[in-house]
């Protein structure tokens, strides 16, 4: 049943996409991604002509800024993804009348927004191929790339992205709004998570809250996987976080949305 | 069979008080309902905007919870068995909403059947057969978006039908459709019920419809059932005039006109006259059966040149009820 729901949703959101594909939905993420690696390449090219401090050698483990920054804009743009159309997807239902043919259904949540999430993981991963090409360019670096850990990292960062999406899916259905709570969710991942520099330099207290977001270990764990080749057990407490804060999220994300989700006809009427 | 015993449903909205101020404003949609659809039998609910029709139907569905009550559909509960009642009924509103724009007719339908867990095989025997009785054969491949209202609302007819119900939901189901679209699903709906016995519950702003297809009528009002009956018994009590006559007659004489404002007052019952073309046309309201007594008094002053009895309708009854919630209303 619940294989059936995930086949079924993917197939539908990915024939509905390629029907109507946003394009210029695609190029400016893309472009968001190139303008971030362009930016950071010119402030560490012109501003710090090429050098990076000891201090970040320290806390990145690693000179290669270049390939930090692609990296985390690659995260963020995974992140970007999932969060438009995972969290999206219940509250797209409403606004487009579908909900109620949807849950009159006996439609099983957890493999309808899996389905959501296959497809825009499928859609994302195209994305990020065409972003791998623009980037090598900039410097993007494999060589030490240690293939376990970092599918790991890819692995357990889908549950956690997943599990976010969930959250804010029932926050979206909640307020019946979009456009505040993700763009609140992005700036505040976008700052504390260290997509382009390591949290270390954050205030303590914001750092606190970056220990809270998977995201901060998606991105360590993903960036000692693929820049200095760390394997799994060298990261065991990055990945026991990682996966911790992926169940908690997932959890308290599936037990929010049913409760959510069932009053939501209620409150289409109100 | 299923049985609805004093549901109800309340509405917990905020309401605006001042600058950042709000208050919890409860609304009793449906305030106690009683309700019985058995298998094979059209059953309507009527009633005027706000009655609570749209809450009921969303109930039965499964879209609502009820705040109280109870309510059985062949054994399972509606709260408790949720997940199973969703297999075994459906729901169609009226509208172009429901269907996945984006999608195809033949896409929209393979998607919900996934939803049923139906298998391959019979869910496209199935979507071919929907699609051929909607009519949506020569267009079944084409994006919902490029329909007409019309077509999108026969899609939706055949997304309700795709698990097959025991029980159907129908809220104003021909809303927007052509006249022989409108005609033909009337003629299916009658057949799911005689033929497959399938429970249908039918709401709709067509009184003719109701009064066509319904075997049972329930009106209800500010979330209260406030009669039940057979279309015909309950026009006959809320119209409170079991007959209507009109009749034509070439001449009205002082005489006969004394005679009959004499016996219609006798048994508290009225008339009105209209005049033209050199004939006269009455129209007598009555609660009693009086055809015999009428023909033989005006066939012996005047020439009767047509004699019409109608029977009470169900629109009459309806609007009675307005005029009585308006008067209350107004008297509250």
């Amino acid at each position: 049943m619940i294989i059936n729901n995930i086949l079924a949703t993917a197939r539908r959101n990915l024939t509905m996409q390629t029907r109507a594909y946003p394009v210029d939905f695609f190029f400016s993420k893309l472009l968001t991604c190139f303008f971030t690696i362009l930016g950071s390449f010119f402030i560490y090219n012109i501003v710090f002509k090429g050098n990076v401090t000891n201090e970040f050698i320290q806390y990145s483990g690693t000179s290669d800024y270049m390939s930090f920054t692609i990296l985390g804009s690659f995260m963020y743009l995974f992140v970007v993804g999932t969060f438009l159309n995972v969290s999206r997807s219940f509250i797209t239902e409403m606004r487009e009348g579908t909900l109620d043919s949807l849950l009159i259904s006996p439609v099983n949540y957890m493999g309808y927004l899996s389905g959501n999430m296959l497809e825009q993981t499928m859609i994302t991963a195209g994305e990020l191929l065409i972003a791998i090409l623009i980037t090598i360019p900039f410097g993007l670096r494999f060589a030490n790339i240690n293939v376990a850990s970092t599918m790991l990292s890819i692995a357990l960062t889908l549950i956690a992205l997943f599990g976010m999406s969930i959250i804010l899916s029932g926050i979206m259905i909640y307020f019946k709004d979009t456009y505040l709570s993700q763009n609140t969710v992005f700036s505040i991942i976008y700052l504390t998570t260290g997509i382009l520099f390591p949290i270390q330099y954050l205030p303590s207290w914001l750092q606190v809250i970056s220990n809270y977001i998977p995201v901060t270990y998606s991105l360590r764990t993903l960036r000692n996987s693929v820049l200095t080749g760390l394997d799994i057990t060298s990261q065991y407490n990055d990945f026991k976080q990682l996966a911790v804060l992926s169940i908690v999220y997932f959890t308290v994300g599936m037990l929010m949305i049913r409760r959510i989700v069932k009053k939501a006809p209620e409150r289409q009427f109100i | 069979m299923l049985i609805a015993k004093g549901l109800k449903k309340n509405y917990i909205s905020k309401e605006k008080t001042g600058f950042l101020k709000s208050r919890l404003k409860t609304v009793e949609a449906i305030k106690s309902l009683d309700l019985t659809i058995r298998p094979g039998k059209i059953v309507g609910l009527l009633g005027l905007n706000g009655a609570g029709k749209t809450t009921t139907i969303k109930m039965l569905s499964t879209l609502l919870e009820p705040d109280g009550g109870s309510c059985s559909i062949d054994g399972l509960d509606l709260t408790r068995d949720a997940f199973k009642i969703k297999h075994i009924v459906n729901m169609i509103a009226g509208g172009e909403r429901m269907v996945y724009w984006r999608l195809t007719a033949r896409e929209n339908l393979e998607y919900f059947g996934k939803l049923y867990n139906i298998p391959n095989n019979e869910l496209n025997k199935r979507i071919d057969n929907l699609i051929e009785f909607v009519g949506l054969n020569e267009r079944a491949n084409e994006a919902v978006e490029k329909y007409s209202k019309g077509m999108k609302q026969r899609l939706q007819i055949a997304r309700g039908l795709i698990n097959d119900p025991k029980y159907l939901f129908m809220d104003e189901p021909t809303l927007g459709l052509d006249a022989p679209i409108a005609r033909d699903l009337r003629k299916f709906t009658k057949s799911l019920a005689n033929k497959e016995g399938k429970g249908i519950l039918l709401t709709s702003h067509y009184i003719n419809e109701i009064e066509e297809l319904c075997d049972y009528v329930y009106i209800i009002n500010q979330g209260q059932k406030v009669m039940e009956g057979s279309p015909k018994e309950i026009a006959s009590i809320v119209a409170n005039c079991t007959n209507k006559y009109h009749i034509k007659i070439n001449s009205f004489p002082d005489k006969l006109k004394v005679q009959l404002e004499t016996y219609l007052s006798a048994i508290q019952s009225d008339y009105q006259l209209d005049g033209a073309d050199g004939s006269f046309e009455i129209c007598v309201s009555t609660h009693k059966d009086i055809q015999s007594e009428l023909i033989a008094m005006l066939s012996q002053q005047t020439k009767i040149i047509s004699f019409a009895a109608m029977e009470p309708k169900l629109e009459d009854a309806i609007i009675t009820l307005s005029e009585v919630r308006a008067y209350e209303q107004a008297h509250a």
